[in-house]
């Protein structure tokens, strides 16, 4: 294979241009400029010191590098991948990669974070941040070796599925010991579903983030670091480890994770939503899709993402039948939803080999299983036939019918050309009533349980700055037993904090939880151990396991304020590139028209008087405009955020002294 | 060899006769990576550890080696590696 670019990196002044690197970081940032065939490396440590690292850090260089008129898929997008000071330790679950980029769905802000082994890797290679600029002449992969880092043709691999590129990489370079990241075929044909996969089973998911790469002609990153981390208090941090590991070892939540991941929670009256959330329960069906029913006979091996003692993620083989020899890792409770109950199919078989396929395709299944939903909903009402579809016959409950459209949409064959354009696009093309039954919000797929039901996650999803998921400020703690009125004032000062239907404190709630979040993905570990999933660990831990690291002090008040100015700087870079205002935080109208139909929550619906008092207490609470939604000056002078403000009265969506 | 391969001095059946590993256990997290490292280092590493795990991604199989730095942590009591192991798939046998 020919190397077309490669560089080693011989002398290094950062440190006397970048100031001292802090400990825990590894001090660089690797730059690759794919178009101009350009390798450099620059100090992180002015990024790290304002914005912790991960999602912070890129949000901040998003912010600052990609015009908000880019189109995501331009060369001009870029692409950061970051690590944070806690990466790599013997901090728990510190095994996570945060990618930032223009949004191809949205067309806002993507923020994007999976686990697995890379981002260590990364890390002790000798870089905070990786960013990827530009488009490559021609497709490639990019292998980093330490201070070697090389550009490599991708001929042997382009066109390959995921699996299979990670195993013609290993074996063309004669090494199984490598970190690898790479797209499928979903993100070289450029599907807006398509997502980065991370050691075959962990995956990037949101944004469309394998398209963005596969418009860069960027195959895969293979990574490999021998260099080290080092704490400011090494015998002091360690503790602080330990201390962390009790913690959750008494926790209810890592019982519930270690038992089979977040389906372990499926029980009777778990809400899942059914054929593309015209209700919200599954009834009966919840119990095909229970936790035992894939554990047995599917689970082979329970595994785990770096330093984590959860092992939430599963490897499930199926023996027999249809999908025999199937293997898939890491089926959630996404997975359960997108492919089970909103397709109505009860086969745990099937939601593993949808998974699996997913997974090999390189395509996100949060957007693939909205998009589905929305196509075999209106094969029902008649929107779309047989002519439209390439002759199938897209009946709720057919098996082999989804995993073609899976297939198709990440070769962008025929019908799936349309649907790999993401479900509000899709339903644009198609017209007529069909865009009635596209469950988005900001252009994102939706696939969710609960949205009717638990105020707080509903409002999370509404609000989150990637455009939707649950995973920016939707609280976990609804409808769990153990958040009593008394830790929930404790915790969050929300005393209504595990109450499921009531919309009283749910803004507070979600305000503190997407602080939390977003310091949480810039530290670099997992919110599988934290309060989020009713884990322990609070944020008083992750500060003392900041200052133990990094030996600068800091509080949970500090850390809060560094996630406030994160998620301003993704509010703001949504509200330029797009502008995202208040009518784009509620979801489609069959959540506020059409109730629960059965379970315990039968007549749960989003009452749309409630969701508007709802949306204002949480603009207040932020302290941006109500009528809007758009930021204020106060409140950005107030963060110290001056060029967020510069930005954002220059196109006049500012709000200043009430002026709208 | 395109990349470095930084420890290549394996021991692949252990000559640590003492640790025992039960691979259908392990989850392949490397917390004993880095407990060893910081052993032997006081800092977080892959590359000084003086044990190695390997997962497969396709089925989650554990390969483990050790190599000839380990000395089952000749002061202390208990083995980094063994004290860490959160999935209790190392196990001293003394």
């Amino acid at each position: 294979m020919q190397i077309f670019l490669q560089l080693k990196i011989v002398f290094e002044f950062f440190e006397l241009k970048g100031g001292k690197i802090m400990k825990g970081y590894a001090g660089k940032i690797l730059r690759i400029d794919l178009s101009r065939g350009k390798i450099s490396t620059s100090p992180s440590a002015s990024f790290n010191g304002k914005y912790l690292g991960g999602r912070g850090v890129g949000a901040w260089i998003l912010f600052n590098e990609v015009p908000p008129e880019t189109p995501a898929l331009d060369p001009k997008n870029i692409m950061i991948f970051g690590t944070g000071p806690l990466t790599g330790t013997s901090a728990p679950s510190s095994g996570r990669l945060s990618l930032v980029t223009k949004n191809a769905v949205s067309k806002g802000f993507a923020y994007s974070n999976a686990g697995g082994h890379f981002a260590p890797e990364l890390k002790y290679a000798g870089y905070d941040h990786l960013i990827i600029s530009g488009k490559s002449p021609f497709p490639a992969y990019l292998i980093i070796n330490n201070d070697t880092v090389k550009l490599k043709k991708a001929d042997s691999i382009w066109g390959k599925d995921v699996w299979e590129t990670e195993d013609t990489i290993k074996s063309n370079l004669l090494q199984s010991d490598l970190q690898i990241l790479s797209i499928g075929p979903g993100g070289e044909n450029l599907s807006k579903c398509a997502c980065i996969m991370i050691n075959k089973g962990r995956a990037l998911g949101f944004g469309g983030c394998g398209a963005v790469m596969g418009s860069k002609n960027l195959k895969a990153i293979v990574v490999k670091g021998s260099k080290s981390i080092e704490a400011a208090d090494p015998s002091g941090f360690m503790q602080e480890c330990q201390k962390s590991f009790r913690k959750i070892d008494m926790s209810i939540g890592a019982n519930f994770l270690r038992q089979g991941g977040t389906i372990a929670k499926v029980n009777p009256s778990f809400p899942l939503p059914t054929r593309n959330y015209q209700d919200a329960n599954w009834g009966e069906k919840n119990l095909k899709v229970e936790e035992k029913k894939f554990s047995s006979p599917f689970e082979i091996k329970r595994s785990a993402c770096f330093n984590c003692s959860m092992r939430c993620s599963h490897f499930y083989s199926i023996p027999n039948d249809t999908y025999a020899g199937l293997v898939c890792e890491g089926i959630q409770t996404n997975a359960i939803r997108g492919f089970g109950s909103n397709l109505d199919i009860d086969d745990p078989a099937f939601i593993i080999a949808a998974n699996s396929l997913c997974n090999k395709l390189g395509l996100h299944i949060d957007e693939i299983s909205s998009i589905l939903g929305w196509a075999f909903e209106c094969f029902e009402k008649g929107i779309l036939t047989c002519q439209d579809t390439d002759g199938l016959e897209l009946n709720w409950g057919n098996q082999k019918v989804a995993l073609e459209l899976i297939r198709k949409i990440g070769y962008r064959e025929s019908f799936g050309n349309i649907l790999a354009e993401g479900v509000a696009k899709a339903s644009q093309i198609i017209g007529s009533d069909s865009q009635k039954y596209a469950m988005s919000i900001k252009n994102t797929g939706i696939n969710e349980g609960g949205i009717r039901i638990k105020k707080a996650w509903a409002l999370g999803i509404a609000t989150s700055t990637r455009g939707g998921g649950h995973l920016c400020g939707s609280p976990n703690s609804e409808g769990v037993k153990s958040i009593t009125p008394e830790i929930g004032k404790k915790r969050y000062g929300v005393p209504t904090a595990g109450n499921v239907i009531t919309y009283e404190g749910k803004a507070k709630l979600v305000v503190w939880f997407e602080k939390y979040k977003a310091v949480i993905d810039s530290l670099g570990m997992c919110c599988f151990t934290s309060y989020w999933q009713n884990n322990l660990l609070g944020p008083n831990d992750y500060a003392n396991l900041f200052y133990k690291i990094t030996g600068k002090p800091i509080d949970k008040d500090k850390l809060f304020i560094i996630g406030e100015k994160i998620l301003n700087i993704e509010k703001a870079y949504n509200t330029l590139s797009v502008g995202f205002s208040r009518k784009d935080d509620f979801f489609p109208d069959r959540f506020i028209e059409e109730p629960v139909k059965q379970g315990p929550y039968k007549g749960e619906r989003l009452d749309k008087e409630s969701w508007n008092n709802l949306l204002t207490e949480y603009y207040s609470y932020k302290g941006w405009d109500t009528q809007t939604g758009w930021q204020t000056e106060e409140c950005l002078e107030k963060l110290g955020l001056e060029k967020l403000k510069k930005e954002l009265e220059k196109v006049g969506r500012l709000i200043i002294n009430g002026n709208r | 060899m395109e990349i470095d391969n930084y420890k290549m001095d394996y021991n692949k059946k252990p000559e640590q006769e003492l640790l025992d590993m039960n691979t259908s256990r392990c989850t392949g997290c490397k917390s004993c990576e880095i407990a060893c490292s910081y052993h032997h280092t006081k800092k977080y590493s892959l590359s000084n550890s003086s044990i190695k795990i390997f997962r497969s991604n396709s089925n989650g199989e554990i390969e483990y080696f050790f190599t000839k730095s380990c000395n089952l942590c000749k002061n202390e009591q208990i083995p980094a590696c063994v004290e860490v192991c959160y999935a209790h798939a190392l196990c001293l046998k003394r």
